[in-house]
């Protein structure tokens, strides 16, 4: 479970400020799907980063499985972000001198604990890009393959450790429609068999609607959130 | 996986990794050719002193240098001998095992050869010394027995001598390099006979006299005779200088001094500095040597660091740009979960690699370095006596310490900027 108590987040830069989000409380339950939306500048993004760990909120708490984030030490947060967080990009970043599969090793490389063994960690990665069908290109590197398949190498990466979480900001934005489609299919697909909570920031209305739940911001305040159109329906 | 990953890293930057890898390299080499160099000419001169003599022996000469050359002329008042009661106080002292004695013949004298079909007169001292001793230096079995067959026929001329082997050297570089005369060898010359003038000089013609002509057959050639004259069984030499006169009869130029062990060196030789004489050994030479060389080594190894400093602050400097640049790289690593220390490791593999490639690459430079060099070298250097077969003397000890060298310090200039990148806020970077 994740819950959001009173976050605030205020950028500084120099001597401006700008606070990218106010007062949010929101609980987003295991193995939900909820969509956020809003226009640009709204703090989309800002939120999903301070859920996934990747940045520091100013003021409240946010809680995941009962574990404040802001207490955690880096290696702690850094383990978080690795074990129980995926991320997935609108630009892919995908390292482009490393090939598909090497590319979805990576979190493996940071996973702490035991040490796996090269072989199984190979091992593991091919399967994973078979799932997202992008098995036969696995050798290629980024930029031999199309948008869809980076994407879904992206994916592939996000998931290698398992996390609970999946987190998903415009993963379709840099995608042609029918491709965004096949995107929000697999993140659909595989929130439901691995039962992953899985957050996904859009503009896009229509892949709102295909989650369980919609959460708007605007202005970095939360305006509404409510069940979608097809769940109310 | 972090080495496949630094691997990956560097290939895609053969350029960078090539350039960085030279400084390197560079350092590297050079410190290979310094430390060999000084290694081997350290075992060069080593060998040379312990040609003259071993660590248990020492020398003692009367007070004021009785072996320069003007003391050894009668005019001069600078003398000092040795009596034989000097000689028996040396003996009695403690681990003191033999004592020879050298006496020189009281007067300059000439010496005439014949050689390719010439004869040659030079000045020249006569030494001598005990026949065992002399047998002792002889190179070869052969020679010994034939000097032992050859002073059983004393006091029939003519007698046993012995050169010094530099002499050769001496020759051949000097004389016989100036005046296109044939260079000679120990074998050709062996077995010579030479005529002994006493009291002929060509330079000091006050001392003219007419004295018999003694002859003598050249037996071999010793390391540890004199330089500067033909050295003879000490009776013949105690002989003549009766005849000259009987004051030098008794009176050594020098001693030779075995002691039981060369722990006792020491001891032996400050005992006999307190009886007034003048001691030499080869256990204080190489203490000597040991100090100049120090500074001679560390001089060499000195440029070798200036350059390895420069390498590895290029290898920083690469590195903190390589921070900048990579900076969307850091940003989705800290995102998919790696901790600072993740990232720190990243960068410090990347630089230990280039530390091992530098460190086999120059080592491998190095090594064909100082081959081309050794060969240059012996092309150059004269043919001299104990030339070792390489100038340069490699240990893998050194080799292995090099390498470590030179993975620390890639290591140790990448540490601050890696650790620079850690430090980087994951958002930070990944919005670059
Ligand atoms: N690193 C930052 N420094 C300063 N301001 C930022 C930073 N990141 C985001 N912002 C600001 O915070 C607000 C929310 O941004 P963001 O969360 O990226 O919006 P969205 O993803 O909804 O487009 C914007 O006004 C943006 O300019
Ligand atoms: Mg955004």
């Amino acid at each position: 479970m994740i819950e959001l108590k009173n976050v605030q987040k205020v950028y500084k830069t120099g001597d401006e400020t700008v606070t990218a989000l106010k007062n949010i409380n929101l609980t987003i339950q295991d193995g939900e799907f909820i969509a956020i939306v809003g226009p640009s500048g709204s703090g989309k993004s800002t939120l999903l980063h301070l859920i996934g760990g990747l940045d520091k909120i100013s003021d409240g708490e946010i809680l995941v499985d009962g574990k404040n984030l802001q207490k955690l030490k880096d290696k702690e947060l850094s383990h978080y972000r690795n074990k129980e967080i995926g991320f997935v990009f609108q630009d892919f970043h995908l390292q482009s001198h490393l090939t598909l599969l090497e590319n979805v090793e990576i979190p493996l490389m940071f996973a702490t604990g035991k040490k796996r063994k090269e072989a199984t960690m190979q091992k593991k990665a091919k399967e994973l890009l078979t799932l997202v069908d992008v098995g036969d290109r696995m050798n290629h590197r980024p930029a031999e393959i199309s948008g869809g398949q980076k994407q879904r190498t992206a994916i592939a990466r996000a998931i290698i450790n398992k996390p609970h979480i999946l987190l998903a900001d415009e993963p379709t934005g840099n995608l042609d429609s029918q491709t965004g489609k096949s995107i929000i299919d697999l993140l659909k697909k595989l929130h439901k068999k691995e039962n992953m909570t899985l957050i996904v920031v859009t503009h896009d209305r229509e892949i709102a609607n295909e989650a369980e739940r919609i959460v708007e911001i605007k202005d970095g305040k939360l305006i509404e959130s409510k069940r979608s159109e097809k769940f109310t329906r | 996986m972090y080495y496949r990953l630094a691997i990956k890293n560097l290939m895609s930057q053969r350029l960078r990794t090539f350039l960085t890898t030279l400084g390197l390299t560079v350092g590297i080499a050079s410190l290979v050719v310094f430390t060999g160099l000084s290694a081997g000419l350290r075992q060069a001169i080593y060998t040379n002193i312990l040609n003259n003599g071993s660590l248990t022996e020492l020398t003692v000469q009367g007070k004021s240098g009785g072996s320069s050359l003007l003391s050894l002329i009668p005019t001069s008042q600078t003398k000092s001998h040795i009596t034989p009661q000097n000689m028996a106080d040396i003996e009695k002292i403690p681990h003191v095992t033999k004592v020879y004695p050298e006496m020189n013949y009281g007067n300059v004298s000439s010496l005439q050869i014949s050689i390719v079909g010439q004869t040659f007169q030079t000045d020249t001292m006569i030494f001598g010394m005990p026949e065992e001793y002399l047998a002792d230096t002889l190179t070869t079995p052969e020679l010994q027995n034939e000097w032992n067959n050859a002073t059983q026929n004393y006091p029939a001329q003519p007698y046993p001598a012995i050169l010094s082997s530099r002499i050769i050297d001496l020759y051949n570089f000097t004389v016989a390099a100036s005046s296109k005369l044939p260079h000679l060898t120990e074998q050709e010359l062996t077995g010579l006979d030479l005529k002994l003038l006493p009291d002929q000089s060509t330079f000091f013609n006050s001392v003219n006299a007419n004295t018999n002509p003694e002859t003598a057959k050249l037996i071999g050639f010793s390391d540890k005779t004199s330089l500067i004259g033909v050295t003879l069984p000490i009776d013949v030499v105690r002989k003549m200088n009766q005849q000259l006169d009987p004051k030098y009869q008794d009176s050594y130029l020098q001693l030779y001094v075995e002691v039981d062990s060369a722990d006792h060196t020491d001891e032996v030789q400050q005992t006999i500095d307190k009886m007034g004489l003048d001691t030499t050994s080869t256990q204080q030479q190489i203490q000597t040597f040991e100090q100049n060389f120090r500074f001679i080594s560390l001089g060499l190894s000195m440029i070798s660091f200036v350059i390895l400093i420069v390498a590895g602050l290029m290898i920083a400097n690469t590195f903190f740009s390589a921070t900048s640049e990579r900076k969307n790289e850091i940003g989705i690593f800290r995102a998919l979960g790696a901790s600072r220390t993740n990232i720190q490791m990243i960068f410090l593999t990347e630089a230990s690699l280039l530390g091992i490639l530098g460190g086999v690459v120059g080592i491998i430079v190095g090594l064909v370095g100082e081959f081309v060099l050794n060969i240059i070298a012996q092309k150059i250097l004269p043919d001299v006596t104990n030339k070792p077969a390489s100038i340069f003397l490699d240990n893998w000890l050194t080799l292995l310490g090099i390498f470590l060298l030179s993975i620390f310090l890639s290591t140790f200039f990448a540490f601050i900027p890696a650790n620079q990148a850690a430090h980087l806020e994951p958002l930070d970077a990944l919005n670059e």
